[in-house]
């Protein structure tokens, strides 16, 4: 019997019934759709978005995963979903960001329960137009010090929001925002003017249509190209208080909340992005001879293989652990969550690495796959939490007391 | 913080037939979750949710259960597991219950907040007010409840 690297998709009985098709479809989706075109997209101009892909990922729920079932979303959790954005991020991982964005803006309204902006903000999730929003928190000067709380007092020139009568006033740019250039809705994190660093934060729900809202420059990124990213500038941007989502001042905790949750995600995607260096090696050593022997029949060589799988299963098995914790503690936790992206993240990249390294000068032509794949494998590093943060976070846990976190 | 009832005060504000009734937040919390079946926002709201819950308040000093119709009985001070993997949990002064679908700990200030309006859901959850073992977002969907309190 051979072990496939690949997840059974007929064998998802750990999830909620309810789940278990969304799922299987969604990830057939990405491997029969998806992973085919990828190399199309990678190389389309910048800040093109394939929307007939996008419309099809809509009709199989693909915007509204997150979304409660009683709302007409799929109601996914961390596990549900994290099993499918592994499998987009095998394909395409640019392809998972464009769903998990539009995710991320959509967490935060969940959360806070709010039925007036539910209704204006999610419900158009569920119609036939595939609309995709954005979480606007980097800036310029500002990517960790929005992450650990130490840095909070050092994050300046930060997007403020100006309390003018009945509404805040957004000025300022985000920077490296995913679907910025294309999406329809934002949750902006701004700092309330007057209360210095980002301990000001708070969290804005932004319809991108209104006045003073500018699309900045389009980011011609290394990798996750599939996926347009830009600068959104806010020009005395009136937003209604009622779009505040929960509290003024209570964006930083929101900000960690949801970042502590999409930490399992992230980890999905880099692990499969692992996952992805992977079979890309196991088709190259099982094919290719090399003094009268497959490759995988050399002893470093099987060595390397058993590496990466090793790699990949111990990503996998921590973010689907970090996920059923995710899915049923509160305090949402920071732990697993961090242990499993740092796991991950350190997967894609050295398997990318290792993988060069099996396949030798055919990986090191523009053509082959793999050189996709390298570059997109220093994404998730990128994002909600560099390696560093990620470290820090995860020995302030284990070494400091919880009055002086 | 106490809560003083004041019984029959005269027009003058001279108390004739005073009764102070001094209680804590945990007993008023507990007296707000025990009317949740007759608050039909609330109760309804709860029941939307469809699950067991076990109402910890201030680290385990009241214990509350709801079934899923929203019908609420205190069980004690404390309610451990039975060791041997029973289906079943003990309380202090005996009783047995069935182990809940979700347990919801906060503290009976915050549930006071919750009902009061002077906390929302989402502050109490990412403020690390609000714990939870079980589905979070029916556990979520039954802090919601408390706010109709």
């Amino acid at each position: 019997m051979t072990i496939s690297i690949r997840p059974d998709l007929d064998d998802l009985h750990t999830l909620p019934k309810a789940h278990r098709d969304p799922v299987r479809l969604l990830g057939e989706f990405a491997r029969d759709r998806i992973a085919p075109t990828a190399e199309a997209r990678d190389r389309a101009p910048i800040g093109t978005v394939d929307w007939d892909l996008v419309t099809e990922a809509q009709d199989l729920g693909g915007l509204r995963m997150g979304l409660p079932e009683g709302m007409g979303g799929l109601g996914l959790g961390a596990e549900a979903l994290g099993r499918v954005l592994e499998e987009f991020a095998a394909a395409d991982p640019g392809f998972a960001l464009i769903l998990g964005a539009t995710g991320l803006f959509q967490t935060p309204l969940v959360l806070a329960g709010d039925e007036r902006l539910a209704a204006e903000y999610l419900m158009p999730f569920l119609g036939d137009e595939p609309l995709l929003a954005c979480n606007a928190v980097a800036e310029e000067l500002n990517g960790t010090d929005l992450v650990l709380a130490q840095n909070a007092p050092y994050a300046t020139d930060m997007t403020t929001a100006t309390e003018r009568g009945d509404h805040y006033v957004l000025s300022g740019k985000k920077k490296y925002i995913t679907n910025a250039p294309v999406a329809r809705y934002a949750t902006v994190m701004a700092n309330i003017a007057g209360h210095p660093g980002s301990t000001g934060l708070t969290c804005f729900v932004v319809d991108l249509a209104w006045d003073g809202v500018q699309r900045g420059a389009t980011h011609d990124k290394v990798g996750y190209r599939t996926a347009p990213a830009g600068e959104l500038v806010f020009n005395d941007v009136e937003v209604p208080k009622e779009n505040v989502v929960g509290d003024v001042l209570g964006g930083w905790d929101l900000n960690t909340t949801q970042g502590n949750i999409c930490r399992v995600t992230c980890a999905a995607i880099a692990t499969g992005l692992a996952r992805h260096s992977l079979e890309r090696a196991l088709r190259w050593v099982t094919e290719r001879r090399q003094s009268g022997r497959l490759l995988f029949e050399h002893q470093m060589t099987a060595r390397k293989i058993a590496d990466m799988a090793a790699a990949v299963e111990s990503a996998r098995a921590l973010w689907v652990n970090a996920a059923r914790t995710v899915d049923t503690t509160l305090p949402v936790p920071a732990y697993e969550p961090a242990i499993a992206k740092m796991v991950a993240d350190r997967a894609a990249v050295d398997n990318a690495n290792t993988a060069m390294s099996l396949i030798g000068a055919q990986a090191f032509q523009r053509d082959d796959e793999m050189e996709r794949i390298l570059r997109d494998s220093f994404g998730p590093r990128i994002y909600e939490g560099s390696p560093e943060a990620l470290a820090m976070t995860v020995t302030d846990l284990l070494c400091l007391e919880d009055e002086r976190r | 913080m106490s809560d003083l009832n004041c019984v029959n005060m005269s027009g003058h504000g001279v108390l004739e037939r005073t009764e102070f009734i001094l209680s804590s937040p945990i007993d008023i919390a507990v007296e707000r979750i025990l009317r949740l079946p007759d608050i039909p926002a609330a109760v309804d709201s709860y029941r939307a949710v469809g699950v067991t819950t076990r109402i910890v308040l201030d680290g385990g000093a009241r214990t509350l259960w709801i079934d899923p119709e929203g019908t609420v009985s205190p069980v004690g001070e404390t309610n451990p597991t039975i060791p041997g993997g029973n289906n079943e949990m003990a309380g202090t002064d005996g009783s047995r219950w069935p182990v809940p679908d979700i347990t919801v700990e906060l503290s009976g200030e915050d549930l006071l907040a919750l009902a009061d309006g002077r906390l929302t859901v989402l502050r109490a959850i990412t403020a690390s007010r609000l714990g939870a073992r079980g589905p979070i977002f029916a556990a979520i969907g039954v802090a919601h409840s408390f706010t109709r309190l």
